[in-house]
Formats: C-alpha cells, sequence, structure tokens
C-alpha cells in the first residue's frame, strides 16, 4: 500500500524548547564563570589533607593583589602570563628570571594604589600574599630561590600561600 | 492617514542570528568553565627574622623538629630516583621511587602507598613534640640540603608540610640554600 505524503506543506519547527535550553544553558555557564583562575596554569598539584580551601574574598582589596607564581616541573615560572627559565644553565638567562621576579613582587607590594588602604604593617611587612602554584614535580629549589626573594627586606612579602590540592576519597560502603 | 494594516497574516521571525550567537556563548563557556576542584592551600607566614639579609636569630633552649629531605640515587635512570625523609635522627623513611605516574588508577595507588609512608613521619613528628611535652614553642624544621636536597620535588615537601600539621604544628621553617649569586654578565643579584 502506497503512503501519502503531503507536499507542499511547510513543517514548522517550535524553536522556544530550545531557545529556553540555550538561555538556561548561558546563564549557567556565565554564574559559573570564574575569571579569577585564568592567571593559574594547569598543573599538577601535590597532596595534602590539611590544607584550607583555597578562596579569596573577592571585596578584599589586599586579597585581589595576591601575586601568583606558577612554578612548571621544568623549574619554568609563568608571572602574569610571561614565561621565565629559573632553571636555565645560562647565568643570564636565570638572572633575568629571577629579575622579573623581584621586579613584579615590587610592583605589587609598592604602596602606591589603593586609596585608604595600608599595604604595609607598621614593621613594614608587605599584607600582600603571594600563592606559589607550583607542581609537585618542580625542584624544590626553584620555590625556595622564589621564598627567599619574597622574604628579603626591601620586598618584605611574608604571607606565602602554597596551592595543593586534597585527594578525594570515596566513603567505604556502609560507612 | 490611516495606515491600511493587514490582519490575519503571521510575522515570522528570524531566530537563526539568534541561535547562532547563544550556541557561540554556550561554546564559548563551556571551553572556559572550570569546575571547583579540591583544589586547597597551606597559609604561611615567613619569619621575618631569617632569609638572606635577616638580624641574627634569637637563640633559645627549645629544639625544633627538624626533617630532614634528601633526593637519592640520582645519578641513576630518573625511574629509580627517590626522595629519603628523615625525622631527627630516629625516624626514615623512603618514599617510592620514580616521577609520579599521570593515570588515574596508578596515581591513586601511588597516593595510598605514600599516605601509609607519611603516616609514619606524622608518627614521628608527634613522638619527638610529646618528649619535649607539647611545648606549643617548638617549630618544625623541614631542611632539604644541598646538593642532593636542592633535587626534592616540591611535592614531598609539602606533603612533609602536611605531615606537620596532621601532628599538630603549625609553624614550621624551611632552610636550603639561598639563590645563587648573579650580575647580569653572571654574578651579583641585585638584592644581596
Amino acid at each position: 500500500m502506497a503512503v501519502k505524503v503531503a507536499t507542499g506543506e511547510d513543517t514548522i519547527l517550535n524553536m522556544t524548547p530550545m531557545i529556553d535550553i540555550c538561555f538556561n544553558l548561558v546563564i549557567f555557564f556565565m554564574l559559573t564563570l570564574d575569571l579569577s583562575s585564568k592567571e593559574y596554569e594547569q598543573l599538577t598539584l601535590a597532596f595534602a589533607d590539611h590544607a584550607v580551601e583555597d578562596k579569596d574574598d573577592p571585596a578584599d582589596p589586599i586579597a585581589s593583589r595576591k601575586l601568583i607564581v606558577n612554578v612548571l616541573p621544568d623549574g619554568n615560572i609563568v608571572l602574569k602570563g610571561n614565561k621565565w627559565n629559573l632553571s636555565s644553565q645560562d647565568p643570564k638567562e636565570q638572572y633575568a628570571a629571577l629579575k622579573a621576579l623581584q621586579s613584579e613582587m615590587a610592583l605589587v607590594t609598592a604602596d602606591d594604589g589603593l586609596a585608604g588602604v595600608k599595604l604595609r604593617e607598621p614593621d613594614m611587612a608587605s599584607k600582600i600574599p603571594m600563592q606559589i602554584h607550583g607542581d609537585r614535580a618542580a625542584n624544590w629549589r626553584y620555590v625556595q630561590w622564589i621564598i627567599a626573594t619574597a622574604s628579603h627586606p626591601k620586598i618584605a612579602m611574608y604571607k606565602v600561600f602554597f596551592s595543593v590540592k586534597k585527594p578525594i576519597v570515596e566513603d567505604a560502603p556502609g560507612s | 492617514m490611516a495606515r491600511n494594516i493587514e490582519q490575519g497574516e503571521e510575522t515570522q521571525l528570524n531566530m537563526t542570528p539568534m541561535i547562532d550567537v547563544c550556541f557561540q556563548l554556550i561554546v564559548f563557556f563551556m571551553l572556559t568553565l572550570k569546575f571547583p576542584s579540591a583544589s586547597s592551600r597551606f597559609e604561611s607566614q615567613l619569619p621575618k627574622d631569617r632569609g638572606p639579609a635577616s638580624s641574627p636569630a634569637v637563640l633559645t633552649p627549645i629544639q625544633d623538629i627538624s626533617v630532614k629531605l634528601f633526593r637519592k640515587d640520582t645519578e641513576k635512570d630518573k625511574t629509580q630516583h627517590f626522595t629519603r625523609v628523615r625525622v631527627g635522627e630516629t625516624t626514615t623513611v623512603d618514599l617510592p621511587r620514580g616521577p609520579w605516574p599521570l593515570t588515574g588508577d596508578e596515581e591513586e595507588a601511588r597516593r595510598v602507598a605514600e599516605d601509609k609512608l607519611f603516616a609514619q613521619v606524622t608518627d614521628a613528628i608527634k613522638a619527638a613534640w610529646s618528649h619535649q611535652q607539647n611545648n606549643p614553642e617548638v617549630k618544625g624544621e623541614i631542611k632539604t640540603p644541598p646538593p642532593t636536597g636542592q633535587l626534592v620535588p616540591h611535592g614531598d615537601v609539602m606533603r612533609v608540610l602536611d605531615a606537620f600539621v596532621a601532628a599538630g604544628i603549625s609553624a614550621v621553617n624551611f632552610e636550603g640554600a639561598p639563590p645563587p649569586l648573579l650580575t647580569k654578565e653572571g654574578g651579583g643579584w641585585d638584592l644581596r
């Protein structure tokens, strides 16, 4: 038996539910967008059970000036998107990396910007924190150099955070 | 003059550009999406009487609990390198050899194995602290003496720091080698 197919009639697709879903998705992604993580490199962090949650108060002007130093597994450091070779065998290249680190620290700790907010303690220690976002495979010596640079009295950046990750432990059945 | 408005005809709105824009937005947000991971941090305060240009340290009769880290077998292949953790003069723990595996199951197995080893480190720190009647003024010290201590992976130092915090000691100093002396021609660091 032949099936009759109607021709000449336009099939109108109801787009309303799809547009609704699209808008919902857009709103969801907009709300979950975290632009603050853009300075962090994708690294494999060390495990630590007793660390605190890595969260800054967005309203805190001091936390917003935090200096993020990424330490890559090969000893390169990334500061505000710029890569510097701290592990170089060439002393000039190593000098450039340490100099960049030092300049960036001096810049963020400079008591210039925020109106009404003191960026230094009475003993001249900087209130601006530094977060060392290091790969677990990176040599400790590079992290030490970064700490030594920060702790120099001319910079006095004594508040240091270390990025780690808490292991996700699945609950045993029946627990 | 009255306008002639046709009635009975439906106005068709061309939705295609809007849907295109919506999809573009969805793709953009999906690519920039970062789910909240288990990211955490250690918040630390560096001692102000230490560092490259510090004031002389004040000697106290309290003995700090020191943990030394060394990288061993570095002359061999990378798969044979391992970290030795020594708590005081009594406890020595050797971590598994080779770099951390990157695949899920192997990485988890390594983490579990290291958890057991670092539990020994925590116990040794607790024991050393209890010898000093859990004096709150006792500090921890993580030492990475050169040359092999400087090659210890950052992740191992963080785990030792975690062991100190687990034992109840949150004041921990780091001790190692200073940065190299450099000038523009190969020496002289401006800050030194």
